[in-house]
């Protein structure tokens, strides 16, 4: 059980993370309300790529000792729920806008969640890291790897948009 | 004579007569005789509290029945009573044996909760027995097709005192407040609008409005108390804002509603046409010498099809459009010259100009629908639209104005609205649409004498303040019409082809042209959501009025459906989401209405005749006005006798509208009661214009020889002098004071060369996608403020060569 919740942790520590990750939500709806159609079959790839990307690479990561390791419900909600749907709902709003803002943006949203996820769940949480001592190192690393969300969701979508006409970025 | 299912009734009322009477004995005989044996258990049936209390409701119920069996009819509200009481009795069950703390045994192994519960079985059958008889008897009785008896019975109590004449002196009313609110039954019940459910909220609102201050229900007041309540609530507390802001704008909108409902019924009617001196077109002396001065010409037909002709579920063309306006016909003719063809879809019905009447309902209900009852959120605002094949062009005014320079110059300001449009192209397209819609002026259009004779006092009082003189612009009005009869029905559809609508000319003159296969129009059949696959718009839904959906596909889809329905369109699509349905702008309306000595009969003429456009420009144009009867009493100032009187006074009367280009601080979005909520509040700037243009236009009348002048307002103002009009700036203290209404909307998917600030590119395609146009009214950079039809089919001209390259 403690490999799928964290030690300690119940379920009721993980509504409150969902709480937090809609809230989120609400303040990116502020600027964009809804994702525009032409871009709903890219929203949908995306949410498929960096779901499942960030699931398996979140685990394998902890194998090769680059992460700590996330238990299963964490992965797993943090991968589906806040990085496939609220970051690509949150880059649907903001792909336009210049790399540099939509770097900063992501990776301020990332750090912001990762901080209460290691305050509710005790995750995200590595002593040191990069040859930095403390664990804000660790979130803040992580947090600046998320702020290349939009450059890479933007490479692959070129990419793919070549071979398939319904996923769209301009 | 009472209907069979008031004779079920009564039988029913009888049956409970006899039922209580007797069991009003059976509750006294165990206190006064000993028990029978299979008795004996149930003290309770002893208890002196329990029978006394169980005699006097028992013993009412019985009384009441037996009244109310005596005539069902005159003593309806016993019945009403009867039931109230029973609903009381279940309720007053239910909370016992909710929350009663005591559930002690009444003998013989039962409780008291489990008493109460068979209790509320018991007495709920009879409840909903005499319940159900009731409603039956009541929807016999009255024969409702649209409203329930309730609101059949609200609305003939609201035109009892609302429409309230000189009946009280003894000369009755033309017609009855039941016949009013038979009429306004059968028009609901016809009236094709999706959200006339309103009226009904409406009237009901009014009934039980009363409630909230302890009076009876509006139906139960004595009709002196009724008027005296819609007086004291509706009209002072609004009209001294007495009230919160928010239930004033709740207040204001019932009673507006209610009235215009009224209205509706009465003037409608052609009982009442004598009563204030009207007479319709098919019945003036001088019709046929009319006819002979300018014959009516054979119409070229219109092949439409509608649901039961469409047998699949999907459709494809080459080009869809959406709407059949103005836009989009100019748009079709254009794209089939350049070898498209166009498969069009109409959320309207088509109705042959050969079946236009003089019912101003009737052609109400089948040409506008929904667009009748488009509102704003705060029910202030009316905003007027044409929903039927040929869209606003078969009920507008046809009046032309060229698209000021000005406003051309500020669209293409690159600093500002940037819309990038090539004038060169645009006055050639002007010029063209010009030639082509038969535009024409007095004497092609009309001889002066079929104009509205108010336009002609309107003149002369321009002309007695000095107006008419140079750089002003004062004159009959130039429109798509060619010898007009002067029937004065431009609004309700024109049934002599003399206005040159889409309906009547582009659509059928292209079929005519080209082939039926290359013009395809589908009505009554309303887009509903678009569908991609990435930039590529791959279908459109469309739904039929039956609930049976189409996909519509194509390859150059085109939207052309008025300023808010575009604009509706792409927000329930998620297109364009961050800029569509804001920007939004009207050319903002209102009226002067002025009385007059001598008889003028406005109504005998072209409905808007003559206009002023002062220059250097205040911001305002004033046109002259006038209505067949019902139009025009759902405009005419003044409350009960007030209006009344000045109906009575209808053909001494004429009326001048003053149009204000408003700022683009409206938005309409896919909210609201009906889906379609349209924010908007006039900014202070426009309301000083709107306001300054309503105090020339009675300038104007009280220079002609008017006796006085009457702005739209809420509260009742009759102004004889011009020292009195110019107290209006004081009186009217806001917008909410006026009576609002446009039937230009524009803007809402603004054309922009900046995809940050725009819904459409300066070649119309809307940003992000390939194949996906906007064309109508709503890619207006901002309001033109003069009447935009000739600039909607300049555009759609203009954005013809664009649009067909796309394939």
């Amino acid at each position: 059980m403690e490999a799928i919740l964290g030690a300690s942790n119940n379920i009721f520590d993980y509504l409150l993370v969902l709480l937090i990750y809609g809230l989120m939500f609400i303040i990116m709806r502020y600027a964009n309300e809804s994702i525009e159609l032409n871009f709903k079959n890219s929203y949908r790839f995306l949410f498929v790529f960096w779901s499942v990307l960030m699931f398996i690479g979140n685990y394998v990561s902890f194998l090769f000792g680059v992460m700590s390791f996330l238990p299963w419900l964490n992965n797993f909600i943090h991968s589906f729920v806040w990085v496939g749907l609220c970051l690509g709902f949150l880059y649907a709003g903001c792909y336009k806008r210049e790399w540099y803002e939509q770097f900063l943006l992501f990776a301020i949203f990332s750090f912001i969640v990762k901080i209460f996820e290691n305050l509710i769940l005790g995750t995200w949480d590595f002593n040191h890291y990069l040859g930095i001592d403390g664990k804000y190192s660790y979130i803040i690393a992580m947090s600046l790897i998320d702020g290349f969300y939009p450059l890479i969701s933007k490479f692959i979508l070129t990419l793919v948009s070549k071979y398939n006409k319904g996923i769209y970025i301009s | 004579m009472l209907t069979p299912a008031e004779l079920r009734l009564r039988l029913y009322l009888r049956i409970l007569t006899v039922f209580y009477f007797i069991a009003i004995f059976a509750y006294l005989l165990p206190g006064i005789i000993n028990l029978p044996d299979f008795l004996k258990p149930y003290t309770f049936i002893n208890d002196p509290a329990f029978v006394n209390n169980s005699f006097v409701k028992i013993g009412l119920f019985a009384i009441l029945c037996f009244i109310a069996s005596a005539d069902v009819r005159k003593y309806r509200s016993l019945i009403l009573i009867i039931i109230c009481g029973m609903i009381l009795g279940e309720i007053a069950s239910f909370t016992l044996i909710l929350f009663a703390k005591n559930d002690y045994s009444v003998g013989g192994g039962m409780t008291i909760t489990k008493l109460l519960f068979l209790s509320i079985i018991f007495d709920g059958l009879i409840m909903i027995i005499l319940l159900w008889f009731f409603v039956i008897a009541d929807k016999e009785r009255y024969d409702l097709k649209y409203f329930t008896t309730t609101e059949y019975r609200t609305l003939k109590a609201l035109a009892d005192v609302v429409i309230i004449g000189e009946n009280s002196a003894g000369i009755k009313l033309s017609i009855q407040p039941s016949e009013v609110a038979y009429n306004v039954d059968t028009y609901m019940f016809n009236f094709k609008a999706e959200s006339k459910w309103i009226t009904r909220v409406v009237l009901i609102g009014i009934q039980i409005y009363p409630l909230l201050s302890f009076h009876p229900p509006f139906t139960y007041m004595r009709k002196e108390d009724r008027l005296e309540f819609l007086k004291k609530r509706f009209y002072q507390e609004v009209t001294f804002r007495l009230v919160p802001e928010f239930w004033r704008i709740f207040v204001q909108a019932m009673i507006r509603m209610a009235k215009q409902l009224c209205y509706m019924g009465y003037y409608n009617d052609e009982r009442t046409f004598n009563s204030v001196g009207y007479i319709p077109f098919s019945k003036r002396q001088d019709r046929e010498d009319r006819i002979k001065t300018f014959p009516i010409q054979e119409r070229k037909v219109l092949y439409t099809m509608s649901e039961p002709d469409i047998n699949s579920n999907k459709i494809s063309g080459d080009v869809v459009i959406i709407g059949s306006g103005a836009a989009a016909s100019v748009l079709a003719n254009g794209l089939i010259k350049n070898g498209r063809q166009v498969l069009m879809i109409e959320r309207g019905e088509h109705k042959d100009p050969s079946d236009f009447s003089e019912n101003e309902i009737d052609m109400v209900s089948q040409l506008y629908a929904d667009g009748a009852l488009q509102m704003a959120r705060d029910f202030r605002f009316q905003v007027f639209q044409g929903s039927c094949v040929g869209g606003s062009t078969v009920v507008n005014n046809a009046v032309c104005f060229d698209l000021p320079e000005e406003v051309l110059d500020r669209w293409n300001d690159t600093q500002g609205l940037n819309a990038g449009l090539d004038k060169k192209m645009i006055l050639n397209s002007m010029n063209k649409v010009r030639d082509r819609i038969g535009i024409s002026c007095v004497p092609q259009m009309t001889q002066d004498k079929f104009l509205n004779p108010g336009g002609k006092l309107f003149l002369e009082g321009c002309r007695n303040l000095g107006l008419d003189k140079s750089p002003n612009q004062l004159s009959s009005v130039c429109a798509n019409i060619r010898g007009c009869l002067g029937c004065g029905y431009c609004n309700i559809g024109c049934a002599y082809g003399k206005k040159l609508s889409m309906l009547d000319t582009i659509l059928p003159e292209t079929q005519n042209e080209f082939g039926r296969d290359a013009l395809k129009i589908i009505a009554g059949c309303e887009a509903v959501k678009i569908n991609s696959k990435g930039s590529n718009i791959t279908s459109v839904l469309c739904r039929f009025k039956s609930g049976r959906e189409l996909e519509v596909s194509g390859k150059t889809i085109i939207i052309s459906a008025g300023a808010i329905s575009s604009s509706l369109l792409l927000i329930k699509s998620n297109i364009g989401i961050r800029n569509a349905g804001k920007n939004l702008s009207f050319n903002l309306g209102s009226q002067m209405t002025a009385a007059f000595k001598e008889e003028i009969n406005s109504y005998d003429g072209l409905q808007i005749s003559h206009y002023l456009r002062r220059f250097p420009s205040q911001g305002y144009v004033i046109e002259t006005w006038y209505n067949p009867p019902m139009f025009q009493s759902t405009a005419m100032p003044g409350w009960f006798d007030d209006h009344y009187r000045n109906m009575k006074r209808y053909n001494k009367i004429t009326c001048a509208g003053v149009l204000v280009g408003t700022e683009s601080n409206a938005e309409v979005r896919n909210a609201g009661l009906t889906g379609r909520e349209i924010d908007y509040e006039p900014a202070k700037n426009d309301f000083e214009k709107l306001l300054d243009g309503l105090i020339l236009a009675g300038e104007i009348f009280l220079a002609a020889g008017a006796e006085s002048v009457m702005p739209n307002t809420f509260s009742y103002y009759e102004f004889k002098n011009k020292n009195e009009l110019n107290s209006m700036k004081d009186l009217v203290k806001d917008s909410s004071e006026l009576s609002l209404g446009s039937g230009h909307p524009q803007g809402g998917n603004i054309m922009s060369g900046n995809s940050e600030r725009g819904v459409v590119n300066p070649e119309f395609k809307v940003f992000g996608y390939d194949n996906l146009y906007v064309c109508d009214a709503s890619v207006f950079p901002s309001s033109i403020g003069v009447n935009p039809q000739l600039t909607v089919m300049t555009l759609a001209d203009y954005a013809v060569p664009f649009i067909a390259n796309n394939k």
